[in-house]
C-alpha cells in the first residue's frame, strides 16, 4: 500500500522554480533513498510532503488522506515525521526534555511522556547525554537527537533529511544499524542521503530527482548502475 | 529521591518566609508603607499574567495595558453607574480581556506577525483601547472616572487600604500556583518549545497559533482580573495610566529584571522596582527641584542595563544557581 504519495508537485521561489511536476510514491514498510545533485529538488519536496511549504501544484496523500492542505502538527499527528538538515532544537532544554516535546504528541500526561521519552534517548545510545543542553551537543548528537525527537512522535514515516553529513565512519554505521531496528520496529523511511556507503547499506529502493523531477527509481543496486543517474552524478562529457 | 525530596521541601524555605513576612506587613508598617507593597503585589500579579505569554511563550507584549485597562474599566463603569460588586468586575474584566486577547493573538498568528511586527500590534492595540476611553463620554473621557470613597463589603469597596492588601497577596499566591501548574503541565512544555523553535515544534505536532492563542487568551483573562484589582485599591481609573505603555514597560521591566520564564522572577523583579523607585523618589524630595518620575525612570534603565549586562537571565536564577543551589543542595 503506499503510505506517501507526492503527485505532481510544483513549486516556484520567485523565478527559480524548486520541484517542476515531481511525484514519487512510497509504499509502506520500506527504506526509500532519495538521491540527486544539490539543488535537485530533495529538501523542497520534504519541505512540500512535511507541510512547511504550501505546494503551487499538485497534491500529497498521506495513508490514503489527502493532506495538501494541513499544518505541519497536523500531518505529525497522523505519523508523517521528519527530520531538519540543518537540526532545530530547543536550545534552552535538556537531551531528554527535547525528545520529551515529541513524546507529548501521543501522550497527554507529562510524566508518562517522559518515560517514553527516556527509553527513546536510551534506544538512540544518548543516555550519558540525556541531562545535557541540547545547544551544548556537538554536531553528530544534534543529528542523532533530531531523530529522537521524530521517533518520539511514533511516526509511520519518517522522512531523514541528511542525517549522515558530519558524522565519521564509525558514526555512520552506528547509525545505519540503529535506522534499521527503527524500520524493523515498523517505521517506514523515505532517506534524503548524499553519503553513498549509507544509501548503498541501508536503503532497498532508490528514487533519483534532477531538476526539479523524477528521473528514475527501482532497487538500489539497479538504479546506482543506472548511465542516467550516472550522467546526472557525474556530469555529460566525463571521461574519469 | 529522599535527596529530591529535601530540595524540593527547601526550596519552600524562602517563598513561605516572605509569605509570612508578607502577611504580618499591614501590622507593623504604617500607611504609607503597607500602601508601597499593596501595589507592588498588584503590579508583581500583572508582571505573573506577563510572565506566562512573554516569558515561557516568547510572545513580546508590549501592550498589556490593554487588558489592565480593560480590566480597570470594566470593573469601574459597573460599579460607578449600577452598583454592580467590584468582584463581578474583576471577572468581566477578565472575560473581555480574554476575548481581547483570544482576538488579536488569533488575528497576528493568522497573518504570520511575529517578533518585532508582534510588538508593535500589541502596542497599538493598547493605544487604540486607551483613545477609545479618552474620547469616550460615557467612559468619563480623559479626566477617567473616579471610584467614590466608601465602605461596602459587597462591592468590595474600603476606606482602608488593609482589606485590599490581602486581596492583593491572594491573587499573588494564586499567580505563584497558576504559573507552578503551568509550568509543569503540558502547555508549559509547549510554551517553552515554541518560544525556542517553531519549525522544530511544528514538525513534533505542536500547533504553534493554538498554543499561543492559549497563552495570550489565559495572560489577558488574568491581566484583566489585575487591571480590576488595581482600579479598586486606587479607587481612580486613569485612562492615561490603566491604558499607559508605562504600565506595559513595567511589567516587562519587573519580569525581565527577575526573570522571565521562572515562577517567581516576576516578584523578584517588581521588588526590586519598587524598592528603588520609592528610594529614588525620597532621594529627588530631598534633592528638591529635581523631576522624581525622571529619576526613578533613570534608575531603572541603569538596572536593566546592567542585569542585560551582567544577569541575562534575570536576577532570580542568578541567585539560585549562585547562592541557594549551593547551601541548600
Amino acid at each position: 500500500m503506499a503510505l506517501l504519495e507526492v503527485r505532481s508537485v510544483k513549486k516556484a521561489f520567485g523565478g527559480l522554480i524548486a520541484l517542476d511536476g515531481m511525484s514519487i510514491v512510497v509504499e509502506e514498510g520500506r527504506i526509500y533513498g532519495l538521491i540527486g545533485p544539490n539543488g535537485a529538488g530533495k529538501t523542497t519536496l520534504f519541505n512540500i510532503a512535511s507541510g512547511f511549504y504550501a505546494p503551487d501544484a499538485g497534491e500529497v496523500i498521506f495513508a490514503g488522506e489527502r493532506v495538501t492542505d494541513l499544518g505541519s502538527h497536523e500531518r505529525c499527528a497522523r505519523g508523517l515525521a521528519r527530520t531538519f538538515q540543518i537540526p532545530k532544537m530547543f536550545p534552552e532544554m535538556s537531551v531528554v526534555d527535547n525528545v520529551l516535546i515529541g513524546a507529548l504528541s501521543r501522550t497527554k500526561e507529562v510524566k508518562s511522556a517522559r518515560s517514553y521519552a527516556e527509553e527513546i534517548v536510551d534506544f538512540l545510545g544518548m543516555t550519558r547525554k540525556k541531562d545535557a543542553l541540547a545547544g551544548s551537543l556537538r554536531v553528530h548528537e544534534l543529528k542523532r537527537l533530531e531523530i529522537a525527537k521524530a521517533l518520539a512522535t511514533k511516526p509511520k514515516l519518517l522522512l531523514l533529511d541528511e542525517t549522515m553529513a558530519g558524522m565519521n565512519a564509525v558514526e555512520q554505521d552506528q547509525l545505519i544499524r540503529l535506522l534499521r531496528k527503527v524500520h524493523d520496529a515498523g517505521t517506514t523511511l523515505l532517506v534524503v542521503e548524499h553519503v553513498m556507503h549509507a544509501v548503498v547499506n541501508l536503503c532497498q529502493h532508490v528514487v533519483v530527482v534532477n531538476a526539479g523531477r523524477m528521473v528514475v527509481e527501482g532497487g538500489t543496486r539497479e538504479v546506482l548502475a543506472n548511465e542516467e543517474v550516472i550522467r546526472i552524478y557525474l556530469g555529460e562529457d566525463d571521461k574519469c | 529521591m529522599k535527596r529530591a525530596e529535601n530540595t524540593a521541601l527547601s526550596g519552600l524555605i524562602g517563598p513561605v518566609a516572605i509569605l509570612i513576612v508578607l502577611l504580618v506587613v499591614p501590622f507593623l508598617a504604617g500607611r504609607y508603607l503597607t500602601q508601597v507593597i499593596l501595589f507592588g503585589l498588584i503590579t508583581a500579579y500583572l508582571c505573573g499574567a506577563w510572565n506566562i505569554s512573554a516569558g515561557y511563550g516568547g510572545l513580546l507584549s508590549f501592550g498589556h495595558a490593554a487588558f489592565i485597562g480593560t480590566g480597570a474599566y470594566a470593573t469601574a463603569i459597573p460599579l460607578v453607574y449600577y452598583g454592580l460588586p467590584g468582584w463581578l468586575g474583576m471577572l468581566m474584566g477578565g472575560a473581555i480581556s480574554a476575548v481581547f486577547g483570544f482576538g488579536l493573538s488569533w488575528t497576528i498568528c493568522r497573518f504570520r506577525v511575529k517578533g518585532f511586527y508582534f510588538a508593535v500590534s500589541t502596542i497599538l492595540f493598547a493605544e487604540v483601547l486607551g483613545s477609545i476611553a479618552t474620547r469616550s463620554r460615557y467612559l468619563g473621557r480623559g479626566m477617567g472616572v473616579p471610584l467614590p470613597s466608601v465602605t461596602n463589603v459587597f462591592t468590595l469597596q474600603f476606606l482602608s487600604v488593609i482589606p485590599y492588601y490581602y486581596m492583593a497577596l491572594l491573587l499573588v499566591c494564586a499567580m505563584v500556583l497558576i504559573t507552578r501548574h503551568v509550568e509543569r503541565s503540558r502547555l508549559g512544555w509547549y510554551l517553552r518549545a515554541t518560544r525556542q523553535s517553531e519549525d522544530a515544534s511544528s514538525a513534533l505536532g505542536i500547533d504553534v497559533t493554538m498554543v499561543k492563542v492559549i497563552a495570550m487568551t489565559l495572560s489577558a483573562f488574568l491581566t484583566g482580573i489585575g487591571g480590576g484589582m488595581y482600579v479598586l485599591a486606587l479607587r481612580f481609573c486613569d485612562p492615561y495610566d490603566v491604558f499607559g505603555i508605562m504600565f506595559s514597560t513595567t511589567l516587562m521591566l519587573g519580569t525581565l529584571l527577575g526573570g522571565r520564564g521562572t515562577v517567581y522572577g516576576p516578584i523578584i523583579g517588581i521588588a526590586i522596582l519598587t524598592a528603588v523607585k520609592e528610594g529614588l523618589t525620597f532621594t529627588a524630595e530631598a534633592l528638591g527641584g529635581m523631576s522624581s518620575f525622571a529619576l526613578v525612570l533613570m534608575g531603572w534603565g541603569v538596572i536593566l542595563c546592567l542585569v542585560a549586562k551582567f544577569v541575562p537571565n534575570g536576577i532570580g536564577p542568578w541567585v539560585w544557581n549562585r547562592v541557594a543551589k549551593k547551601t541548600l543542595v
